[in-house]
């Protein structure tokens, strides 16, 4: 039995790697806006899950996702290279998506770069769905694939 | 809504209004859950609600109605928390933490967590060796669930929360795939070793919660 990758947050001193795999995996070609202090501020928000996957190097993956009350957002996620096809993208997607369904929040969301398939097909596997395509979303030089998630299938407004 | 209202205070923390409301009808309290979210102010105090509710099964916002097989005279309500369908019934432990989660400093999965790792806690002072899962919300003993969690955060509020089985007939969940999976047996404190009457056990056990949410 293969034991489940180790999936935790996140902490400061991750920051650089973090910012590094952004720049080097996400980024490529778009000049980089998830810089170290960019990151900082989201391991420190109670709001956003900076989450970190361990495989043969110490951050193997990492995804950042913000949960607001009815929508939650896929802000990053990357697995490195040497490390992707062993499920590490899809366990710590899941790991993200779990408080948001725990939290009663509709859905989740996130932009793809519409020049990388490989990652929108991910997504779809993943139950995400194509809602629309936003031109020049990155940096006005490339354009993004939104995606969707819907969790509550019986949306409840609160009412009094 | 009347209750024996006491304060746990620590050391220079502000701790929330703890509050037992004994056996309390679903619906009204739902709403005063919602109401009481709906109109903090910053200055607002965290309360814990501590109650049983009378039979009820309430359908979350995931909720498949398949799930629900055969409710019979058991009332359904459908609700605005995360996940699938679930029972309250009495001699099941409600909790439900009205929380100022930004200025608690919580986001959701550390108020998960806190919920899952007290009922974690407080079975092992029975010798129960409980677990939290990865993918799944909630609290097993084994195959068997003891407890469920889901939430719901308006403007910074935390509503609903957390139920402990303790000490109650629990045939009611046969009616339903508990938490959308067909054939999750359920599991109580009193069938482990532990507590019988809820009454007796929800202020140590709200202590416990207090202990992780307020550390």
């Amino acid at each position: 039995m293969i034991a489940a990758p180790a999936i935790r947050l996140g902490t400061s001193r991750d920051a650089m790697l973090i910012a590094q795999m952004s720049r080097d995996h996400i980024e490529q070609g778009l000049g980089w806006s998830w810089t170290p202090m960019r990151v900082q501020a989201a391991v420190r928000d109670a709001a956003t899950n900076v989450a970190v996957i361990c495989g043969q190097r110490s951050i193997a993956g990492f995804g950042i996702m913000h949960y607001g009350d009815d929508c939650a957002h896929l802000a990053l996620l990357a697995v490195h290279p040497d490390e992707r096809h062993h499920g590490l993208g899809a366990s710590l997607l899941a790991w993200l998506e779990k408080p948001a369904s725990v939290a009663g929040i509709v859905r989740i969301r996130l932009e793809a770069r519409a020049d990388n398939p490989a990652a929108i097909g991910f997504y779809r596997r993943q139950g995400y769905v194509e809602i629309g395509r936003v031109g020049g979303y990155y940096r006005g030089a490339v354009d993004a694939v939104r995606l969707e998630k819907l969790l509550a299938v019986n949306p409840v407004l609160p009412t009094r | 809504m009347s209750a024996a209202e006491f304060a746990l205070r620590g050391q220079g923390t502000v701790m929330p209004e703890v509050e037992w409301l004994g056996r309390a009808p679903y619906e009204p309290t739902w709403r005063a859950m919602q109401r009481y979210t709906e109109e903090r102010t910053a200055d607002s105090p965290d309360r814990i609600w501590l109650l049983e509710h009378e039979p009820v099964f309430t359908l979350g916002m995931s909720a498949d109605a398949s799930h629900l097989l055969s409710p019979g005279d058991i009332p359904v309500v459908q609700i605005d928390r995360g996940g699938q369908v679930t029972y309250h019934g009495p001699g099941q432990l409600i909790v439900y933490p009205l929380l100022d989660v930004r200025r608690a400093g919580l986001g959701v999965r550390q108020l998960v967590n806190a919920l899952e790792r007290s009922v974690i806690d407080y079975a092992a002072r029975f010798g129960i060796l409980a677990e939290s899962r990865a993918g799944s919300p909630g609290v097993y003993v084994g195959e068997r669930k003891l407890a469920s969690v889901g939430l719901r955060i308006r403007r910074n509020g935390s509503y609903h929360g957390l139920a402990l089985n303790v000490g109650m007939d629990l045939e009611p969940f046969s009616r339903i795939n508990p938490c959308g999976y067909a054939g999750l047996r359920m599991t109580q404190l009193s069938e482990l070793g532990g507590p019988r009457e809820v009454a007796a056990m929800a202020q140590d056990f709200c202590a416990v919660l207090a202990g992780r949410l307020y550390a």
